[in-house]
């Protein structure tokens, strides 16, 4: 339902902790961001159904059929036009291989750069790392 | 009803399209919300001490170790101050979430919570049809 008059671009963060995921979605919330929160790809799944999502903020390793990469992928196949942002304290460069256009930040993280980041894809839809102090992956 | 004024809930529904909409419902009357997927997952934010609340919104049927009698149980005997609404259909739900807005910080209701019900219903059945394929990631 339409709550409000502006039109925020809406935010997927997928997460399975808990802690991590309701406060980054808090920040996001703060920054003037709609968010919605799974807490599985195949949550994740279920909001892409019946929503259009301009950017996906999703952790790597979650339990389940769908991981964070598996979420990617499909993403990248079938909604071209939502933006990604992968997350994980211990992805390496063989578990982000095929991935190299997604931006990937490192937990633990800083809200704001991660909100910087976010901001920056969903305006331009690319981003320039050097403004948003993220690294990019390799 | 109680007297007490209420500023956060947390919403527990294991549904992340029902979960979503209530919690934006909440948003708009005003409360600061908390989403959890699981019963689990409410006790691990409710026993974490870094979050407050108020009132706890929980489908019956909750997954999780305990299912939503269970985590009233819970509430009861370790957190007597919680007030605890439990809903066992969507409209139930957006009933409860209508009524917690009566003692909320605003007055008034945003919207009609017979809406949200059948908004819920709407989106459930969409996605049905909409479920993206996972066999087309990578």
């Amino acid at each position: 339902m339409r709550r409000r008059q502006d039109n925020p671009p809406t935010v997927l963060v997928v997460e399975d902790d808990v802690i991590v995921r309701i406060v980054i979605a808090d920040d996001l919330r703060l920054a003037g961001f709609e968010v919605i929160e799974a807490g599985s790809g195949s949550e994740a799944l279920g909001v892409l159904s019946i929503r259009a999502i301009d950017l996906i903020f999703s952790d790597v390793h979650m339990p389940g059929r769908i991981d964070g990469l598996a979420l990617a992928a499909i993403v990248m196949a079938q909604f071209a036009r939502t933006r990604l942002i992968l997350c994980s304290g211990n992805a390496d460069g063989h578990d982000l291989a095929g991935f190299s256009g997604v931006p990937f930040v490192h937990k633990p993280y800083r809200a704001e750069a991660v909100i910087a980041l976010a901001a920056l894809l969903v305006k331009d839809g690319d981003v320039d790392r050097s403004q948003s102090g993220l690294s990019a992956r390799r | 009803m109680t007297a007490a004024s209420l500023d956060s809930v947390l919403v527990v529904d294991s549904e992340v399209v029902v979960r979503a909409e209530i919690a934006a419902y909440l948003r708009d009357c005003g409360f600061l919300v908390i989403e959890a997927a699981t019963t689990d997952e409410a006790v691990t934010i409710l026993t974490d001490g870094r979050f407050t609340v108020d009132a706890v919104l929980c489908e019956a049927e909750a997954q999780g170790g305990r299912n939503g009698f269970g985590l009233a149980r819970w509430l009861r005997e370790t957190r007597p101050g919680i007030r605890m609404v439990l809903a066992g259909s969507i409209e139930k739900t957006a009933f409860a979430a209508s009524t917690l807005c009566e003692n909320g910080p605003h007055v008034a209701s945003p919207y009609d919570h017979a809406q949200v019900s059948e908004f819920i219903r709407r989106q459930l059945a969409a996605g049905r049809q909409n479920q993206p394929s996972p066999g087309h990631d990578a």
